[in-house]
């Protein structure tokens, strides 16, 4: 999980006067600041939303494949957390209490405007797209890198809106976010094996889907 | 990864990665997630303010129930112990007007209606009481005015006959009749 330099010094600060100098683990940091919540310092939940908004974002954007639909979804799901911190006993990570509220959220959502669906893109920063594939790619076919980038995004979310939703989660969040199988067993509330099982099947479609871009 | 080699799905995916929103977006996205909450807050009460409310809105009305039912209650007793203090003069009104009735019923006079002078006879029907007892003794007459015709033919005279009887003035004429008769 990527959090910048400046966000995390300030948590660490924040963690070291609740928890004292001792070494703290990031799970600790989120549940101090939740502690403070609980506790009526209402302002201290921003800290939690500059900290986490990101990747919430993200997951929830390349569930529903909707830049507007994502925006909105996230909003609420910060705010369902807000309102049901009291009943958080710290016996989860907030991560993994916060991620499970946003899944359950897109997923709700997918099965509710399943017909009415369209696609509206987020874009694409460039210097986060290895330069290896670009030119792969680039070499091969011939076109713009500009271009190029836009199909490999059309392409790659087509195929991921193809997936059932319980297996479109589980390679966002181990592909895109990066997480192992327990903390994705965690938020889904599954076994491992069926973390497993759903991110080889699903992998498995996405090569068929995507097989004149992979090897 | 070597550009010759195709890149396998997890170099492809990782291009998702590089979808992230600017910086104009998060602070529109700070902005309505503010205004958001507020506009939550502002709309909808937590469960337990409703719970609240609607226990207080019950108790208003029961408070109110009690009160109105505590009220008429209270009309009703003070209603009551009225009619019974006005029964209590009522009755002793009554009563006075009874002991009028029953010692005009125990004389004479009553002693044919003594009966219905105790229910709810007043003192205006005495009048009519004896009126019809007149009606009755009028009828009495009539053999009296017969034995004097029959008695005195020759005497005329309606002296000895008035003498004997107390209203010979109302019979005068039914003697004249029976002396034609005989």
């Amino acid at each position: 999980m990527k959090i910048s330099k400046t966000i995390a010094n300030e948590f660490i600060s924040d963690a070291k006067k609740a928890v004292g100098d001792a070494v703290v683990s990031d799970r600790d940091l989120d549940w101090a600041i939740v502690q403070r919540v609980q506790n009526g310092e209402v302002s201290a939940f921003n800290q939690l939303v500059q900290k986490y908004r990101q990747s919430l974002f993200s997951i929830i954007y390349n569930m529903t494949g909707n830049r507007e639909d994502a925006t909105d979804i996230a909003q609420d799901v910060f705010i369902k957390a807000f309102q049901s911190i009291k009943q958080f006993r710290g016996q989860s990570s907030f991560y993994t209490w916060l991620y499970r509220i946003a899944v359950n959220s897109s997923i709700t959502f997918i099965k509710r405007a399943k017909k009415q669906r369209f696609i509206n893109y987020e874009t694409i920063d460039e210097t986060l797209v290895s330069s290896e594939i670009l030119e792969y790619f680039t070499a091969k076919t011939k076109t713009e890198k500009g271009a190029l980038l836009k199909e490999l995004q059309e392409k790659l979310n087509e195929a991921l809106q193809k997936l059932s939703p319980k297996h479109r989660i589980v390679v966002i969040l181990h592909e895109v976010e990066g997480m192992n199988h327990k903390e994705i067993a965690d938020i889904t509330k599954t076994s491992e094996g069926t973390v497993r099982s759903r991110l080889h099947y699903a992998k498995k479609m996405l090569q068929a889907f995507l097989q004149e871009y992979v090897g | 990864m070597n550009i010759n080699k195709h890149p396998n799905l997890e170099d492809l995916l990782k291009v998702k990665k590089a979808e992230q929103p600017d910086d104009i977006f998060w602070e529109k996205f700070d902005r309505d997630l503010q205004e958001k909450t507020l506009q939550t807050f502002i709309e909808q009460e937590p469960w337990y303010h409703n719970v609240g409310n609607l226990v207080s809105q019950y108790a208003r009305s029961a408070t109110m129930a009690t009160g109105l039912v505590l009220l008429m209650g209270v009309a009703l007793f003070l209603n009551i112990s009225l009619d019974r203090t006005n029964t209590m003069s009522d009755m002793k009104s009554q009563d006075d007007s009874q002991g009028i009735v029953q010692g005009m019923v125990g004389s004479e006079e009553f002693s044919d209606y003594a009966v219905v002078a105790n229910d709810t006879l007043e003192k205006d029907y005495a009048v009519e009481v004896i009126s019809i007892k007149g009606t009755s003794e009028t009828h009495d007459f009539e053999a009296d005015a017969i034995s004097v015709a029959i008695g005195n033919t020759a005497d005329y005279s309606d002296a000895s006959v008035y003498a004997s009887s107390d209203n010979l003035r109302n019979s005068k004429q039914f003697t004249q009749l029976a002396s034609f008769a005989f």
